[in-house]
């Protein structure tokens, strides 16, 4: 076969197998096999040189023809491929992705990190204690003696006649002082506590706690004030305020139940029963027993201390109506938060 | 506590709308729980007065009466058997809207006129009932004869109600003199003292003998005679209605209108049921005594016991006894007024399960001070509601009179506390705003408190005093001044919250358990591994046991974490295909006589689907290797460097989980016993390890290693093997014979069955080999993976499948 009729037989191979190409892919490999720098019809095209004149002529002539051919048929295939693309209901896009799986913290530890990192970032520490604590530590060292009649304000339950379930975080106030004494004081003391108590929508007979305690010159009930406001602007919303009322609890001096402006801003709603505060913790001056007990000299250093609900911030933040929820561990429930 | 503002205003002016006042009480401390508004609904209904009663023909128990309302008469038909002609009454007219008294459930209903017997009735004269101010219904509502006829109800009876949630320190505050003291602190008004008639001076008989002051630090007795028992005057009833008490007789009335007026309970015991002198004693050993609701109850020891030579008539502080309870017939009583020791009481009151108002106010402790003036208070409403003649003057016992201690306040200690600057002079005037005895010196106020306020001792109870009358709005908002504390990290702490984020990131959710749990729940697990390692079931008498549980289901503190995540997993299981928990928190062990040891334990429990299902990918069911990838990869990620997962010989499809060479727990697929046993039908695999050994073996931080830059050879071998040789021995020939160029290798593929013979197995692995210092050739490769194969024929027997590759 002379140089030309093998140039024409290269361009109908290559019209030809064209046809069967489905792919981009595929035409790519064509372009290469026949137009690629190594292909076919460059093959062809190097050996004009060996040929008489006469079929160089020719030859050169059919191999411009083949290579305009190629490259227009090329180009047409490759748009014809694309339209096809955009046709193809192969990909159906609307089709769900394929979701990563990522568990979640539990809603209750959510919130307490919450909490720990707001006033980790004041430069408290956290210090945790035990659940099962004497009956010395959960009343006694904080003021209450035996048959102090505010110790029914804990509905204790009993392990013995001196060892209870703590009815709160505050006994952790006397370890974290009797530790730390005589240095200042910047602690936060979350962990479980148990009460005595019908469960309801708002009680649950175990709760997690935060308490905080600052001791050392210069704590006043202004700086809890400061510290409180400024976890609820954190926690809450900057436009959240604190208020103080006056309260009773035997571990402080002067005591102070703790509200927060209502998610409602003030204008009243059902959630703060029209008052546009919500109770959030109770706290106070530490007592000067208090600190006593906790080895510290009431005469030279103050402290506060509050304590809040775990539970009761999150159902706060997230609207949650029942406070039986956190326990059951629904994923249902669980699963709306982390 | 509920108390009318109406009476409130007998010993206080107050001119704030009483939703202000309410908040003045609240933020300082007495806060108001609920404002209830009592004369709201009465549109239409008037003060009347009875001009006229005639029997109605035929009908034996109604009656028509003529009642006046100022306009105008109109007669209504009515079966009340108190009324009376001149007495004034509530009249609802047509149109007025009342309490349905014959309804089962509370209703409302609009009062139209009708006819009864033939009789035109044109209105209703009222029960309590219908006025929504109690559930009394025997009679009608009879006023005050001060009530102006035909002025609207809501004028001559309408108040508001206001609900007390009271603190514990508060108690001095429990009454209606009480909140007025406070309150004229709070707003500046002064209060108005109630002149009460003095006593009779002289002619005390000795009365009563009272053991000791260990049992009261006053004992006060007032002979009554003459006495005539009938219903208190409306006043006195209305009063007692609307703070919650219900209305008895004109003797118990005065005894619980004194008590909610000046907060000191009293109690009248009927003369005739004592001989001779009234002895104030501790209860015998094995006493009985029957109380005033008809209970037979034995007395604790150490209780308060009021008697005659003879017999108990009374449980001091607490309740009377039935046999010495005032009744139709008495005419002559003594009355108490006493101060028992609160501890006692307090202790007596639990003790029996008895706690009425009066223990509960004893029990905050009672101003000795105060038994006196309740006592002529209560004299003076006797004569007047019972023609009561006291006898003599009251008997009264006080070996001790208090004296209250004065107490120093520097002037810096109101900043130092409270971080706002209060002048002195204003400390001075709050203080004697609430009844302080104040001197003040150049530095300092010397104050001593008032008789009722005991729980008043140190300088900064007066603090508080002066802080919440000044107002804690007026508090600023100030962070903490001076050096910061040292902050400590909890290395414990962070290691939790990082096992925490990674679980999470492996997909799992936590959960958060009771720690009281029950036998019940516990005795499925009597069969989990226990070994050397820690317990995970005991039995129990080594559990700690709640003295008083709430219920049965969470009585005992549990040992382990796993009985309740396989709950939780079993209940999700029912509405989630897939269900990846893990709960890290304590257990609790039984320490000899000490508290507990609360060690942290980690469980996880997987079960269904290892991911949602998805069009693009194949449903898989979790498995044991999903768990062993969970605690492999977790203990990886927390850099304990000395855990090994190895196969518990004991039981199938179970890993123990040993770190530094101690167990640490296990991880199982829990057999089918267990899972029938917690209701469960599907596969579980779970784990549970002690976090405790796992903190003390994870490290803190990696070191960096330089990994190679060069290229690495990879080569696949395929060997056939005895089902029977576990993956690990197949490891541990392919390290010792890979060369020191061998860098990692990787199970690829595992696969029995046709057309492999029974029992034979092919394992597939990719190894690679790589050097630091430069490129190595494919030979080099070829020449390590030949090693590996040699030795795995040698070791292992195993025969190499495509051997004839290169
Ligand atoms: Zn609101």
């Amino acid at each position: 076969m002379s140089l030309p009729e093998q140039i024409v037989a290269i361009q109908s191979a290559a019209l030809d197998h064209l046809t069967t190409v489905a792919t981009t892919r595929d035409l790519e490999d064509w372009r290469v096999r026949y137009l690629g720098r190594k292909g076919e019809l460059a093959g062809a095209i190097a050996q004009l040189g060996s040929v008489s004149s006469d079929e160089r002529r020719a030859a050169g002539q059919a191999a411009n023809g083949a290579k305009a051919a190629l490259q227009e048929a090329h180009a047409a295939k490759l748009g014809e491929l694309k339209i096809g693309a955009k046709q193809d209901n192969a990909l159906d896009v609307t089709l769900p992705g394929i979701a990563p799986v990522i568990g979640g913290l539990h809603l209750t530890r959510h919130t307490l990190y919450e909490i720990i990192r707001i006033f980790t970032g004041m430069g408290f520490t956290v210090f945790e204690t035990n659940e099962v604590e004497s009956d010395e530590y959960n009343f006694g060292l904080l003021n209450l003696p035996p048959d102090h009649p505010a110790r029914d304000m804990w509905d204790t339950m009993y392990v013995s006649d001196d060892v209870v379930l703590r009815t709160h975080t505050s006994p952790g106030q006397i370890r974290a002082m009797r530790q730390f004494n005589p240095e200042p004081l910047r602690v936060i003391l979350p962990g479980k506590c148990h009460r005595y108590e019908a469960v309801d929508a708002s009680h649950e007979s175990m709760f997690y706690q935060v308490e905080g305690l600052a001791v050392g010159e210069g704590i006043t009930l202004a700086s809890l004030k400061g510290v409180f406001e400024a976890f609820t602007q954190q926690m809450f919303g900057a436009d959240r305020k604190v208020r103080f009322r006056g309260s009773y609890f035997p571990f402080t001096e002067p005591s102070v139940e703790i509200d927060i402006t209502c998610n409602c801003l003030g204008a009243g709603c059902a959630v703060c029963k029209g008052t546009g505060w919500l109770e959030v913790s109770g706290g106070g001056m530490v007592h000067p027993t208090v600190l006593r007990n906790g080895g510290y000299d009431p005469d030279i250093v103050s402290g506060f201390a509050f304590g809040m609900g775990v539970e009761r911030n999150a159902m706060l933040r997230h609207g949650i109506d029942d406070i039986r929820h956190f326990y059951t561990n629904d994923l249902r429930f669980l699963k709306q938060f982390a | 506590m509920r108390v009318p503002v109406s009476w409130l205003r007998e010993y206080i002016e107050l001119d704030q709308p009483v939703t202000q006042l309410a908040h003045l009480l609240t933020i300082a401390g007495l806060e108001v729980t609920g404002i209830e508004d009592t004369g709201s609904g009465w549109d239409r209904v008037f003060v009347g007065m009875v001009e006229r009663i005639e029997r109605v023909p035929e009908a034996d128990r109604l009656v028509l009466a003529t009642v006046n309302y100022g306009a105008d008469s109109l007669t209504v038909v009515t079966g009340a058997p108190n009324i009376a002609e001149g007495q004034k009454v509530a009249l609802a007219l047509e149109g007025a809207v009342l309490v349905d008294a014959y309804a089962d459930t509370p209703r409302k209903r609009k009062l139209k006129a009708t006819k009864i017997k033939g009789i035109r009735s044109q209105g209703m004269v009222c029960s309590e009932r219908e006025l929504g101010l109690s559930s009394e219904h025997e009679g009608i509502l009879v006023l005050d004869g001060d009530a102006t006829v035909g002025a609207p109800l809501a004028t001559a009876l309408g108040d508001h109600i206001l609900t007390f949630d009271l603190p514990n320190n508060l108690a001095y505050a429990n009454s209606v003199v009480g909140l007025a003291r406070e309150i004229a602190a709070i707003t500046g008004v002064v209060c108005r003292e109630r002149s009460v008639p003095i006593l009779a001076a002289t002619g005390a008989a000795t009365m009563a003998t009272v053991e000791g002051k260990h049992l009261a630090a006053r004992y006060l007795l007032q002979r009554l005679d003459n006495l005539v028992i009938r219903p208190s005057s409306p006043y006195i009833q209305q009063r007692l209605q609307a703070s919650g008490v219900r209305s008895i007789n004109n003797v118990v009335d005065a005894t619980n209108y004194v008590m909610l007026e000046y907060g000191q309970p009293l109690h009248g015991f009927d003369r005739d049921a004592s001989e001779g002198d009234v002895v104030v004693r501790a209860s015998h050993t094995g006493e009985v005594f029957e109380t005033l609701d008809h209970q037979r109850r034995p007395m604790p020891p150490g209780t308060v016991m009021i008697a005659d030579a003879a017999r108990a008539i009374g449980i001091g502080g607490i309740m009377g006894g039935l046999n010495s309870e005032v009744t139709e017939a008495t005419t002559s009583i003594l009355l108490e007024s006493a101060t028992f020791d609160p501890i006692r009481i307090r202790r007596s009151a639990r003790a029996m399960g008895l706690r009425t108002e009066a223990s509960a106010r004893f029990e905050r402790g009672m101003d000795p001070e105060l038994a006196p003036v309740a006592l002529a208070r209560a004299v003076e409403l006797l004569v007047q509601e019972a023609d009561a003649v006291p006898v003599g003057a009251p008997y009264d016992w006080y070996p001790e009179p208090i004296r209250q201690r004065a107490i120093e306040l520097p002037y810096a200690e109101v900043k130092r506390l409270l971080g706002v600057e209060v002048a002195p002079d204003e400390m001075e005037c709050i203080l004697r705003s609430l009844e302080f005895d104040v001197v003040s010196q150049p530095d300092r106020l010397l104050v001593t408190p008032p008789s009722y306020r005991q729980d008043v001792t140190l300088a900064a109870d007066l603090v508080e005093e002066i802080g919440r009358i000044h107002g804690y709005d007026e508090i600023p908002a100030t962070l903490p001044s001076g050096a910061l504390p040292v902050q400590r990290s909890d290395e414990a702490a962070l290691l939790e919250r990082r096992a925490r984020e990674w679980l999470v990131a492996a997909g799992l959710r936590e959960v958060i358990n009771y720690d009281l749990t029950s036998v019940a729940a516990l005795e499925p697990f009597r069969a989990l591994p226990a070994g050397a390692g820690p317990a995970f079931w005991q039995p129990v008498n080594q559990l700690i046991k709640v003295r008083n549980p709430l219920t049965t289901e969470r009585e005992y503190l549990r040992p382990s974490l796993l009985p309740g995540v396989l709950q939780n997993l079993r209940d999700n299981l029912r509405h989630q295909e897939a269900v990846w928990l893990f709960e890290l928190d304590r257990v609790f062990v039984r320490q000899g006589d000490g508290l507990p040891l609360e060690p942290r334990r980690l469980a996880v429990a997987l079960a269904g689907l290892r991911r949602p299902s998805s069009p693009h990918l194949a449903d898989g069911e979790t498995n044991l290797y999903d768990l062993k990838g969970v605690v492999d990869g977790l203990l990886a990620a927390l850099r304990v460097h000395t855990y090994a997962l190895v196969a518990d010989n004991e039981r199938p499809a179970s890993l123990g989980v040993e770190i530094g060479g101690r167990c640490a727990g296990f991880a199982s697929a829990l057999d089918a016993e267990l899972l029938a046993r917690l209701d469960i039908d599907r596969p579980v695999v779970a784990a549970e390890l002690d976090w405790e050994i796992i903190l003390g073996a994870a490290t803190r931080a990696t070191t960096f290693a330089a990994y190679s830059r060069y290229p690495a050879v990879r080569q696949d071998v395929a060997i056939l093997t005895q089902d029977s040789v576990p993956a690990a021995a197949v490891e541990q020939v392919i390290v010792r014979y890979g060369g020191r160029n061998l860098r990692g290798w990787r199970l690829r593929e595992v696969y029995r069955g046709a057309p492999l013979p029974e029992g034979m197995k092919s394992l597939l692995y990719g190894l690679e080999f790589q050097s630091d210092d430069r490129t190595l050739t494919e030979a080099e490769g070829t020449k390590g993976r030949r090693a590996i194969e040699r030795g795995l024929r040698e070791q292992l027997g195993a025969e190499i499948r495509g051997s004839d590759q290169p």
